[in-house]
């Protein structure tokens, strides 16, 4: 039976909340670096089969700015900060003033505003996850892609497909305030036995 | 109306006129369609993984080898001729670029799909849309 299968609402719950924590961190992060009001969502936990994960987004091929950051030592996963086409312009118009109308052509300055934002929210909820659990990890660069939703997500969890037929995605969402909101998803992806491991260290 | 069927990452479908198969959000995932346009017999599979090493798979449309062979099965049960079959294949992007330690699957996918079907396929796939920086939706 799949790992996953096995979990609790319990279990559950706490994943959520490491969720909440870490974009909490993240968008504290954010918040200090834009001078905007950063909100954050309800997270939320989902279990999914790999076959399914189209079907996970409302619209799967909408274009989207990915930015991946991932980790590994103690715990090994990815974080995904997600950002629609639209909402990825206004960041960019707010940070560098400028805006390019197809985000699939940036140039060197403008993808690397989105990575170091990618950076930024993804190493703070590193940090806050890391102090949770007492567990330790290092990140990676943070790397960076516009295409498909549902491209970019599953070839995020594509690296676990060997061993697991699910994969956990926790998703919290924030915004930055402003004339119009900047709207970004933030998946937490956890190798199956880092999930595991992650659970145990908070006694569960 | 015609018909269609979304196949979803991993899964494959086979099926006779009019049903369209989909598939969406191809990454480094590579879509496959097979058809023998003589007898009306098409299949497509969404292929994860380049192989899954001769194990038992719960799920054999993950991977290109376990899922072709499952595939052209089925194609011949519907009374697809196998020896005279065509194929287009389209994905196997590089999504994140900024690694050079990526694990390459979407290459490593596109060459097992390839040589798969060689094994099977009286010929090359005709390739499209084939391992450019990004992913692709495949429709019939």
């Amino acid at each position: 039976m799949s790992y996953y299968a096995q979990l609790s609402p319990q279990h559950l719950d706490v994943l959520k909340e490491i969720g909440n924590i870490g974009t909490g961190n993240g968008a504290t992060a954010l918040s200090m670096m834009t001078g905007k009001k950063v909100e954050i969502k309800v997270p939320s936990v989902s279990v999914i089969e790999f076959s399914r994960i189209p079907l996970f987004f409302k619209d799967p091929e909408k274009v989207t700015v990915g930015i991946q950051l991932g980790f590994h030592e103690e715990l090994n996963g990815k974080l995904l900060l997600l950002f629609d086409s639209e909402p990825g312009r206004r960041l960019l118009e707010l940070l560098i003033g400028f805006v390019n109308e197809d985000l699939t052509t940036m140039d060197e300055m403008q993808r690397s505003v989105f990575s170091e934002i990618g950076n930024i929210v993804c190493g703070s909820y590193l940090v806050s996850l890391t102090q949770f659990t007492n567990l330790f990890v290092n990140s990676e660069v943070p790397q960076i892609t516009v295409d498909m939703v549902s491209g970019i997500v599953a070839e995020s969890c594509l690296e676990y497909a060997e061993e697991e037929d699910h994969t956990i995605l926790i998703e919290t969402n924030f915004q930055i305030e402003g004339q119009q909101n900047v709207e970004a998803f933030l998946f937490l992806i956890l190798k199956p036995e880092s999930v595991k491991k992650l659970l145990e260290s908070l006694g569960m | 109306m015609e018909e269609k069927a979304i196949i979803g990452i991993g899964e494959y479908k086979s099926g006779k006129n009019p049903l369209v198969l989909v598939t969406l959000g191809l990454g480094s995932c590579v879509g496959v369609c097979i058809r023998d346009p003589a007898k009306g017999v098409g299949g497509l599979i969404h292929v994860m993984l380049p192989e899954s090493g001769g194990k038992e798979v719960s799920k054999p449309g993950k991977y290109a080898d376990s899922g072709i062979e499952v595939l052209l099965k089925e194609m011949g049960a519907l009374g697809a001729n196998l020896s005279k079959l065509e194929a287009k294949i389209a994905g196997g992007a590089a999504m994140f670029k900024s690694t050079g330690s990526s694990m390459e699957v979407g290459k490593r996918n596109t060459e097992a799909v390839r040589s798969d079907l060689r094994d099977c396929t009286s010929g090359e796939p005709k390739p499209w849309k084939m391992n450019r920086g990004s992913g692709y939706q495949v429709d019939r």
